[in-house]
């Protein structure tokens, strides 16, 4: 488990809110309407925990027939505190984990539901909402200029700037009226 | 209308700004800052009413029309933000925006009904 993973849970233990709902849980699987009526909460602001929790690896989820149930994820629950603090950080692994998360940073805030809300200013962002463009793009295909458009501009209205900046950051490349997605060399 | 009103938005920011500050000590740190979203709404409408109270004096009639126009067309972005969020089942946000049409329905319901109870 990394640093952050840990940070994670213990963040998310310390609402009282959910440390209940995970004392429910640690009963029986429920679903949110329950819980919330046990709770005391509306459902909405169970579900809003739930997925907190979730994302944190804590619980889990399963569909019935009529209801998703939730259940705890009693391995990680397991782990001590001790184990968790002893863990010893690689820093390869410290370094990718920053990197991650500098990338994810850069996407919350520049992406809305998949669609780009303005072209970064720095190079290094822009490189990073490049690269997400490029993934709708496959390799060893070749794309007509007016297909390039079409792809961008369902990310964004300004699909010139955006396919010139692909062409300049390597990630396209081409010839003519041609275009092709670039292989990047693993560092 | 409107010292009527002012004095509600005002009663009810102060009391989701204790519930906030309650629910902190207690622990309930998300649910404390759902309290400070609620107090920003309250506190965003309290300002739509005394600017049309600079705007307007003592015309009561333009002071309502105006309040009622901002009491549709702020939680429309709001209205607009859950629906974009429930088609990505984004949970975290589409309960972000139902707090605040909650209030929104809330000032509605409170300030206008009385109106209409005078009327």
């Amino acid at each position: 488990m990394t640093e952050n993973e840990t940070i994670q849970i213990f963040k998310c233990l310390s609402d009282k809110s959910r440390l209940h709902l995970l004392k429910a849980l640690a009963i029986e699987d429920m679903y949110v309407e329950r819980l919330a009526e046990r709770l005391d909460l509306s459902a909405s602001t169970v579900s809003f925990h739930m997925k907190k929790l979730t994302e944190a690896g804590l619980v889990t989820s399963y569909k019935t027939q009529y209801y998703t149930m939730y259940s705890i994820q009693t391995d990680i629950l397991r782990i001590s505190i001790l184990d968790l603090i002893k863990e010893k950080p690689d820093d390869a692994a410290i370094q990718e984990e920053r990197e991650a998360k500098y990338r994810k940073g850069v996407i919350d805030a520049f992406f809305k539901y998949g669609k780009l809300k303005s072209i970064p200013a720095q190079r290094k962002k822009e490189r990073i909402i490049l690269e997400v463009i490029v993934d709708a793009f496959e390799f060893e295909k070749k794309y007509t200029e007016r297909e390039v458009n079409i792809i961008i501009a369902d990310f964004y209205d300004d699909f010139c700037t955006l396919r010139r900046d692909m062409i300049s950051e390597k990630l396209l490349e081409r010839s003519g009226n041609i275009y092709w997605r670039v292989q990047q060399k693993q560092t | 209308m409107d010292s009527k009103a002012l004095e509600y938005l005002e009663q009810r920011r102060a009391h989701c700004a204790n519930e906030r500050k309650r629910l902190q000590e207690e622990g309930y740190g998300d649910e404390a800052d759902f309290e400070k979203i609620k107090e920003n709404v309250y506190d965003i409408f309290k300002t739509v009413l005394l600017v049309a109270r600079k705007q307007y004096g003592d015309d009561q009639t333009k002071i309502c029309g105006f309040f009622r126009e901002k009491l549709e067309q702020i939680p429309s972005g709001w209205r607009a933000a859950y629906e974009e969020a429930k088609d990505h089942d984004d949970i975290k946000a589409m309960h972000i925006e139902n707090i605040k049409l909650g209030v929104a329905e809330d000032i509605k319901k409170n300030i206008f009904q009385e109106e209409g109870e005078k009327r």
